[in-house]
């Protein structure tokens, strides 16, 4: 099983559960010493940047070494704020990386993932179903990356590799501590009374555990064919 | 903000359509530009060298996205934008599904901008087959232009199958 954002929440979480029910986990991050923090679970690591090819190949080296059975791709950075104020460099780093590595990702792990009969997870966002105000930039590459996903999948089943796509919702975690930051200083208020409102819509009133979040894309991970292209985790906020 | 894309869109009463992923063809020629409608025309070409996703879903998606930028920091009067997403269908399902990921990109923007500029701005979107029928297009344009579409905003209109 290959993690890529493996040092982020949900990556962490997911390396810690496939690495307790015995899988063979390689871990991947861009930070090798944020890969530190998973501690002394059993995972090869892997550190790089996905937009470079060098990385890839590095990837397609070590993940190829045996059969592959999934793939989860639980990397991307923020993107919240508004397309007037956005910098031109943020705003390709959030296309490159949320969405433009996740087609390049899955070409470099096919060939293992041909061999097992594997699955290539993306971990997109409930942002991937919805248009969200100051969060633009961010809602093209989640959608594309769905839409993507929706696209190629019936093509690869003929190979017996399944791709799916995973639209969780608010995950506890920096990633949404940074989101939540920027959004509320887009509505001008404070976290505090920003986030009030934002689980005032949420119907389960809370936001997800970095495990949920993590056993949802080990369940889309099963190489079983009975599982589904799209699926939102979202605790009811973004019924799909 | 200086423009770094490769087509400056500052002027919000262009009198023709403006291609966002290179140079005006005829296509772009042929679309009437109803007053007050910009057009941003992200047109989508198979059979290319290289990376689809990454020249469509990526790349053209961050010139239109700066050239939105450039229209919405403009300020002054609401403008009226259409954006065309044109392409043909391809056997290639990566080229494919690389063309369906870039439309998405656009509808997941215009989705998210709709609320976020209000009536700063109206935006839609124009989804079709370049070699299609130019009468369609055509009337989208017309109708977003006209007073009867003034209540139409963040739509898609999807023409590729009516064509």
């Amino acid at each position: 099983m290959l993690v890529t954002g493996a040092a982020g929440a949900i990556g962490s979480a997911a390396v810690k559960l496939l690495a307790e029910a015995g899988h063979r986990v390689i871990a991947q991050d861009l930070d090798p010493s944020a890969l530190e923090r998973l501690g002394d679970l059993a995972a090869e690591r892997v550190a790089g940047d996905l937009r470079d090819q060098g990385h890839l190949d590095e990837i397609a080296r070590v993940a190829g070494a045996e059969p592959l059975g999934a793939v989860i791709a639980a990397h991307g950075v923020p993107g919240a704020g508004s397309l007037a104020s956005m910098s031109r460099e943020r705003l390709r780093l959030i296309l490159e990386v949320n969405a433009g590595t996740i087609p390049a990702l899955l070409a470099a792990t096919l060939p293992p993932l041909r061999a097992q009969g594997g699955t290539f997870v993306a971990v997109a966002s409930q942002a991937a179903l919805r248009g969200e105000p100051d969060n633009a930039v961010y809602c093209a590459s989640k959608w594309s990356v769905r839409a993507w996903v929706q696209g190629i999948a019936p093509h690869l089943r003929g190979d017996g590799v399944f791709v799916r796509v995973l639209c969780p919702g608010r995950t506890e975690g920096p990633l949404l501590e940074r989101a939540l930051e920027g959004f509320a200083a887009e509505a001008g208020k404070t976290v505090p009374e920003y986030v009030a409102g934002i689980l005032a819509l949420i119907p389960l009133g809370r936001y997800a555990t970095t495990e949920e979040t993590a056993a949802a894309a080990i369940y889309l991970a099963d190489p079983s064919p009975a599982r589904p292209t799209v699926l939102a985790t979202s605790g009811g906020e973004v019924p799909w | 903000m200086p423009s770094d894309h490769p087509i400056p869109v500052t002027d919000r009463s262009a009198a023709t359509p403006v291609r966002i992923n290179g140079p005006a063809g005829e296509f772009e020629a042929a679309l009437p530009a109803p007053p007050g409608v910009t057009i941003l025309s992200l047109r989508m070409e198979a059979g290319q060298p290289g990376d689809a996703f990454r020249r469509w879903a990526v790349d053209d998606c961050a010139a239109l996205l700066e050239a939105l930028q450039d229209l919405v920091r403009v300020g002054g009067t609401a403008p009226n934008i259409a954006v065309i997403v044109a392409c043909e269908p391809t056997a290639d399902p990566w080229e494919q599904a690389a063309m369906e990921a870039a439309l998405e990109a656009v509808r997941g923007a215009v989705h998210s901008l709709t609320p976020e500029l209000g009536a700063a701005a109206r935006l839609n979107i124009i989804a079709c087959r370049p070699a299609g029928d130019p009468a369609g297009v055509a009337a989208a344009l017309g109708y977003v232009a006209s007073p009867g579409g003034a209540y139409v905003a963040g739509s898609t209109f999807d023409l590729r199958e009516a064509s």
